[in-house]
């Protein structure tokens, strides 16, 4: 499916996700996740954070450049960073490591971009926060509960029929509570894509 | 792989200088002045006119009208292929910009250093739709290696000297800058920065000693070595240093298209350019060499052909000063992020302490072996056609260009079989002699990119090799050459059909006719030698009305004439050369294919849909 197209995919995992939309059934749930597995295996993700100028138009050429040389983000995030005049990305993206290391050197070709670290193995931590919208009965409710609970996710707003709920982690630990709570049914869902930071002991 | 912050100035830190109170669109113009521009292509418009109000008031910037914007950049790019420094070219909002797209395309892929100015809408109507109003900046972020939308006038002298850094550093490459029109009246007072600080852009770059080294020991173990360089010598200005490491080493050399000149191809050692139409002897050379030494080139498919397949048994080692090049198309042994130039003159330092002299009488004696393989190549297979009596063969035309000009002038070239011809049998001795589109293959670059050459060379001889197709598609600048007074010459070789598509109809499709037919289908010329009937464009009717000499040319003996004629002009002129169209393009490695699959002569059908 996706993971040979071209372009920017954000924050949506094919596996669990299916058609994009977040809206699987429960069990459609986890057939996805099966196949999702599956998907995994064929190509690594990398997790690389790059560190460019604030200024005009930086995402463009970002984003560009990975549509125009065929490259493929799984996630990408952006924010501030402790100087105002720069911005962090932390992108994941697909391919082996002639892809990563076209990525890197096209990536550092930018005028505007600053550093490109690549993280591998130990080198990093990180962390993804996902919202999500899960159906609840008043039979399911104390289930889901009880899942945030050993999950140390929050619920943070309750509805007759859903909860919404806050989980952040690191992707596996994300992915099981997708699959554990996809029977329920997630009607929607928001991912921040992965944001990563160096182990440095300094 | 981090980049470090730098500060390109190693000079002392100088004091940024203070200017008087002056509109956007001078300071604009006064940054060019400090630049030192001397020649802009500009066509104004409703959001560029400001600019141009400024540019009547500059002594020491001369601005050309072209008569479409995109020969303004072609026109811009012959002029910095032929002199190194950026071209520059300016063009309003919306179609203005839009039409300068092939242009900056052009330069990314053939990194040929560019300023290009273009007038926005004013930032409060950008967005909305408004008059021509287009998206510049993103439109060509992915075919400039810099681009910038003005946001504040006082940006105006950083951006610029930026600009003009950065397209003419390390792998020189086109850069935009976009204008509102709200910006180019504002006024300020300027100050001009004396530095320049981009902490994500250093482009020095230096091989190390050890690596260098490695290349000394892989010479000396070498039995059939080569060097296979291209246009990251003419770019990094290193052509007396590829010809002394040549003549130390004693290995030949062969460019690509891009890099035609950079090494005189009447040196003993030249077995001038490889690829899809090269020489047969320069594949053979490079696909079975034991070293190949790759400087300043990028592994393009129209000469590796199939990429797993070249230069397969070779040790490879690429030496380029743009890090992204290196492993992108080829995996190669040793690669050398360097500014050739620099990687060249140490390699050549290192031969000298070795004891390698420089051999100049062309008696070479380090790999006879290799050297006798060669010559029996180049004896069995020189580029070659057959001639004919009356009838012009394009081949014939342009050896005849190369012998009255004694190869002394800048050839540029449009697009098709004629610029194959134009590399083919034209000698080229000197750097930045043959201009042509080679990546991007526009048609319609060669006359407008002969004026261009031809207002930075005055006293020189440019002359565009074209084919009808390819002048056609810019035949309006005929114009500027004549308004302007500039002497460009121009050499149809007029067969009324596109050649190349023509070349691979009949290869690929069985000769079925795909819209190549340039003529009149009405009244369609015959060939005939003595009645011109049906010949259309008629280019002779055309350039009269821009006030243009030409003269149409059909029979052989009448062809020496009529170029010296042209050669003898110095006014704008044009040859319509009458040529056969059935003539291939040969040498020819089909694409995708080994330099085992050259056709060198005959006309055998290939089959249907084999690569691009």
């Amino acid at each position: 499916m996706s993971g040979v197209a071209v372009g920017v995919r954000w924050a949506l995992d094919p596996g669990w996700t299916g058609n994009g939309r977040g809206d699987v059934s429960g069990d459609l749930g986890l057939t996805r996740w099966a196949g999702f597995s599956t998907f995994a295996a064929l190509s690594m993700r990398h997790t690389i954070s790059v560190l460019v100028e604030n200024k005009f138009g930086v995402l463009t050429r970002i984003a560009g450049m990975f549509s125009g040389r065929g490259f493929n983000i799984d996630t990408l995030n952006v924010g501030p960073t402790l100087d105002p005049s720069t911005s962090r990305m932390t992108i994941v993206v697909r391919g082996d490591d002639t892809v990563l290391e076209q990525v890197t050197k096209q990536l550092n070709k930018l005028i505007d971009v600053i550093e490109v670290q690549d993280f591998r193995d130990d080198e990093f931590v990180d962390r993804e926060l996902v919202l999500m919208r899960v159906s609840v009965t008043p039979e399911t409710r104390a289930e889901v509960m009880q899942m945030c609970d050993i999950f140390r996710a929050k619920i943070i707003d309750v509805q007759h029929r859903n909860v919404s709920i806050e989980i952040t982690g690191n992707e596996s630990k994300l992915n099981k509570f997708l699959m554990l709570m996809s029977p329920f049914g997630i009607s929607d869902l928001t991912r921040t894509g992965k944001v990563a930071l160096a182990r440095r002991s300094e | 792989m981090s980049k470090t912050s730098s500060t390109q100035s190693k000079a002392a830190p100088a004091a940024p200088e203070r200017g008087e109170t002056m509109s956007g669109a001078e300071i604009l113009v006064a940054c060019l002045e400090r630049e030192g521009v001397d020649t802009i292509f500009a066509y104004p418009g409703g959001a560029s006119m400001h600019m141009h109000q400024a540019l009547t008031k500059s002594t020491k910037i001369r601005t050309f009208l072209p008569r479409h914007e995109q020969g303004g950049v072609f026109a811009a790019e012959g002029y910095a292929r032929a002199t190194g420094k950026a071209g520059v070219v300016m063009a309003t909002s919306g179609p203005g910009a839009t039409n300068l797209v092939t242009g900056i395309a052009d330069a990314y892929l053939d990194s040929t250093p560019l300023v290009a100015i273009t007038g926005q809408v004013p930032q409060a109507m950008i967005g909305k739709g408004a008059f021509q109003e287009t998206d510049v900046f993103s439109v060509t972020a992915q075919i400039v290696k810099h681009n910038y939308l003005v946001m504040d006038v006082n940006d105006i002298p950083r951006i610029v000297k930026e600009a003009f850094y950065i397209a003419q550093s390390g792998r020189p490459g086109p850069v935009l800058i976009d204008v509102p029109k709200n910006i180019q009246l504002a006024t300020t007072q300027p100050v001009f920065p004396a530095e320049i600080h981009l902490r994500g852009y250093d482009p020095v770059k230096h091989a190390d000693d050890l690596a260098l080294n490695e290349v000394m020991g892989l010479i000396r173990e070498a039995k059939r070595p080569m060097i296979y360089c291209g246009g990251g010598i003419i770019s990094g200005e290193a052509s007396a240093e590829l010809l002394e490491f040549a003549e130390r080493t004693q290995i030949p050399v062969s460019t690509t298209l891009m890099g035609i000149g950079c090494f005189p191809e009447t040196h003993e050692l030249s077995l001038k350019w490889l690829g899809m139409h090269g020489t047969v002897y320069a594949n053979n050379a490079v696909n079975e060499a034991d070293l190949l030494l790759a400087i300043g080139v990028r592994f393009d498919d129209r000469v590796t052909g199939k990429i797993s397949e070249f230069a397969k048994h070779g040790t490879i080692v690429h030496i380029d000063i743009d890090s992204s090049e290196i492993n992108k198309n080829k995996v190669v042994r040793l690669p050398i992020q360097s500014d050739v130039k620099y990687a060249l003159n140490r390699l050549n330092g290192m031969l000298e302490k070795a004891g390698k002299k420089r051999v100049t009488d062309n008696n070479f004696t380090t790999f006879p072996a290799w050297y006798a393989q060669i010559k029996e190549w180049k004896d069995k297979f020189p580029f070659t056609y057959n001639d004919t009596d009356d009838v012009i063969q394009p081949q014939y035309a342009i050896q005849l260009l190369y012998k009255l000009t004694k190869g002394d002038a800048i050839i540029t070239t449009g697009v098709g079989q004629h610029q194959m011809w134009a590399g083919q049998f034209f000698e080229y001795t000197e750097p930045r002699t043959f201009i042509s589109s080679a990546g991007l293959g526009s048609m319609g670059f060669g006359y407008p990119a002969a004026i261009g050459a031809k207002v930075a060379f005055p006293d020189k001889q440019v002359v565009d090799i074209d084919g009808d197709g390819s002048f056609l598609m810019n035949v309006q600048e005929l114009a500027l050459a004549y308004v302007e007074g500039i002497a460009a010459k121009a050499m149809i070789l007029n067969n009324q059909w596109l050649g190349m598509v023509v070349q691979w109809e009949d290869r690929f499709y069985k000769g079925n006719r795909g819209h190549t037919f340039l003529g009149d289908p009405k009244q369609t010329y015959n060939g005939s030698l003595e009645d011109p009937t049906g010949i259309y464009p008629d280019y002779v009717k055309m350039c009269a009305g821009f006030g243009v000499t030409c003269e149409r040319v059909m029979h052989k003996k009448d062809l020496a004439g009529a170029i010296q004629r042209m050669l003898d002009s110095k006014q704008a002129y044009v040859l319509d050369v009458m040529v056969p169209y059935t003539e291939h393009v040969l040498p020819m490695i089909p694409s995708g294919g080994t330099y085992k699959d050259v056709i060198y002569e005959g006309r055998q059908t290939l089959k249907a849909g084999s690569g691009l």
